[in-house]
């Protein structure tokens, strides 16, 4: 009997499932794999050994392991370490056949479980993949944090944070915002926020993110400014769909789906982001399965018996 | 003969000056940055003195002679520990120069307004807007810091200007000039390696963030019509600031003088059209900077420390 192992990796999780031919589902979920936060060999050790362990959990032998598909961040962004990466692992892992794509892939195949269509993940990065009917992908968006990233929690965050500064110095009607931010960090003086902000949350890309928390608990509080962040990240998110659905000349009407932390926010960030789909043409679709099983779904693809 | 020396300091130049009880300007030279944010209190505070010393010396001016120093330093105002630290160690290196040191927004004011009632803006590396009104009423407006904050300086423009960059280069948005300046100008093999060419050599310093915004520029003046909004944009978050301090606090004439001085200016029209078109909505006037910013120190200098002494 034959296994496929289908890899979720994430920049805090990652989520291993083997599947086997007669329908068997065996998961196993370790730490974050981004070579960014972990290093290459990091990346490497983590990936093989959750393979190994998922085999070894089933009892099954390298050679019955058909093949594997790992979604990884950042992958095709850096040739380099992409090489480095698929060296490794070749190393490691010996006979057993593996794939590797970015992490957005299997996103979508698992979203919208390989059809024709966008997917959009929002979570501490943004970023959109796409399938036309011809079978050729694309992608938009990601680029960086910085300067990108743009609808992201973090880049959300980011906002919130310039948003708590405008209703601190009168730019902006003080709102739920300001409040909560001075309630919950626990400072006295506005300008205090300054070195709050330097020593405990920009340097962590995951605070920053987590950020956004406050500007959605002030949307839902009533804070209409806090609200708007989440309009502008729907138009943005929109902008990276409408220029796939261009590039990989999706028709009209196509389907969109959404994976990420940003979407734990429900009708907040879906009521915007559909109207501003609409616009573009585009519907949005509730995904179907999880970024793991796509994965999986795409390791049979590539390395099971329909294979071509 | 008795003195006065000014310092203009920023976060990318700092320029001081000395000059004559007269006014007349003897010698100015400028410097790296002196913000404490960015090199540590510590080597601000010796920077300061030590250029300030270096110019004495060179004009052969006794100390002794020197009635005042000025010193407008960026983030000062923001830390009171700190402030308190800046200015007791800035009084020991100095002595027995007696000094004054105030945010560097306020010498830009002082510079452009002939410290008369009125906004002066500051749009540089980073970005902040002091009003000056009736009495002694004072409000500041904007800053913070670049991460979040400093909405249309040189540093939130060039953020901005790499966002347009990559929207140009995947699609978003229709390939312009900026696109070909920057492939150009960072020498990119590939769009992708736009990431790895910033996070190397642009990102980790502000300053370098600040002068991407020069490709954004070059862009407009090559017809780029993304990128021009972005500096319309640019003096909307401004011209936030001015309305906020126009309301904070009350002024003389019902037609408020606004100024400016800091890098973002060197653009000229394309910033200072929209900004005019939008402060005029707000009952201000845009007016030409008097003085710069290092004669609005010395400006304070006389003004602390000339008549009492």
């Amino acid at each position: 009997m034959k296994y496929y192992i289908g890899v979720d990796g994430g920049g805090t999780k990652t989520a291993f499932l083997l599947g086997s031919e007669e329908g068997q589902r065996k998961e196993l979920l370790t730490k974050g794999c981004s070579y960014q936060m972990i290093g290459v060999e990091g990346t490497v050790r983590l990936l093989a050994d959750g393979i190994r362990k998922l085999l070894n959990v089933v009892g099954a032998e390298n050679s019955q392991c058909g093949g594997c598909c790992m979604g990884v961040p950042c992958y095709g962004e850096n040739r380099e370490k992409d090489a480095l990466i698929v060296d490794g692992l070749r190393q490691e892992l010996g006979e057993i056949p593996f794939h590797l794509v970015n992490d957005v892939e299997i996103a979508w195949a698992g979203a919208l479980n390989g059809r024709p269509g966008i997917h959009l993940v929002a979570g501490t990065g943004a970023i959109a993949f796409g399938v036309g009917e011809d079978g050729h992908s694309a992608r938009c968006g990601g680029w960086n944090e910085f300067f990108g990233d743009e609808g992201s929690c973090y880049w959300v965050g980011r906002e919130a944070m310039s948003l708590f500064t405008k209703e601190a110095d009168g730019r902006e009607e003080k709102g739920e915002l300001y409040e909560l931010v001075r309630r919950k960090e626990g400072f006295l003086e506005d300008v205090e926020f300054i070195d709050l902000a330097i020593r405990e949350l920009i340097p962590y890309r995951d605070r920053v993110a987590a950020f956004q928390i406050y500007a959605s608990q002030a949307s839902l509080a009533g804070d209409m400014a806090a609200v708007r962040i989440y309009e502008r990240a729907a138009g943005e998110l929109a902008l990276l769909a409408g220029a796939l659905k261009k590039r990989l000349l999706l028709p009209a009407g196509a389907p969109v789906t959404c994976s990420g932390g940003l979407f734990q926010n429900g009708e907040l960030i879906f009521g915007a982001l559909r109207r501003e789909l609409e616009r573009q043409d585009l519907r949005l679709e509730r995904a179907e399965r999880s970024a793991a099983e796509g994965a999986l779904l795409l390791a049979e693809k590539q390395f099971g018996r329909d294979s071509s | 003969m008795s003195y006065y020396i000014g310092v203009d300091g920023g976060s990318t130049k700092t320029v001081f000056a000395v000059a004559e009880a007269s006014g007349k300007i003897l010698k100015t030279v400028t410097r790296s940055g002196c913000s404490y944010q960015s090199i540590g209190i510590d080597a601000s505070v010796r920077m300061l003195s030590r250029e300030i010393q270096e110019i004495l010396l060179a004009e052969k001016i006794d100390a002794e002679d020197c009635r005042g120093c000025c010193i407008g330093m960026p983030c000062y105002g923001e830390n009171l520990e700190i402030d308190a630290v800046l200015l007791a160690t800035m009084g020991n290196l100095l002595t027995p120069i007696p000094v004054q040191m105030v945010n560097d927004v306020e010498v830009g004011w002082a510079g452009s307004l002939k410290c008369r009632e009125g906004i002066h803006i500051a749009a540089g590396t980073g970005s902040l807007v002091f009003g000056k009104g009736v009495g002694e009423q004072r409000a500041r407006c904007g800053g913070w810091n670049e991460f979040y904050g400093d909405e249309g300086s040189c540093y939130w423009i060039g953020r901005k200007a790499m966002e347009l960059f990559s929207k140009e280069a995947d699609g978003r948005i229709p390939k312009g000039a900026l696109y070909e300046i920057v492939r150009r100008e960072l020498g990119l093999i590939n769009d992708f390696s736009f990431t790895d060419v910033l996070l190397e050599s642009w990102i980790p310093y502000r300053w370098k963030v600040a002068a991407f915004q020069m490709y954004a520029f070059e862009a407009v003046k090559e017809g780029d019509e993304a990128v021009k909004i972005l500096y319309s944009e640019a003096a909307e978050e401004l011209a936030l600031m001015v309305k906020t301090i126009r309301k904070r606090i009350s002024f003389t004439n019902e037609l408020v003088e606004v100024s400016y001085s800091g890098g973002v200016f060197h653009v000229g029209e394309l910033i200072l059209t929209p900004l005019r078109e939008k402060i005029e909505k707000l009952g201000c006037i845009l007016q030409e900077p008097a003085r710069t910013a290092t004669e609005g120190a010395l400006l304070l200098a006389k003004k602390y420390f000339g008549e009492e002494r």
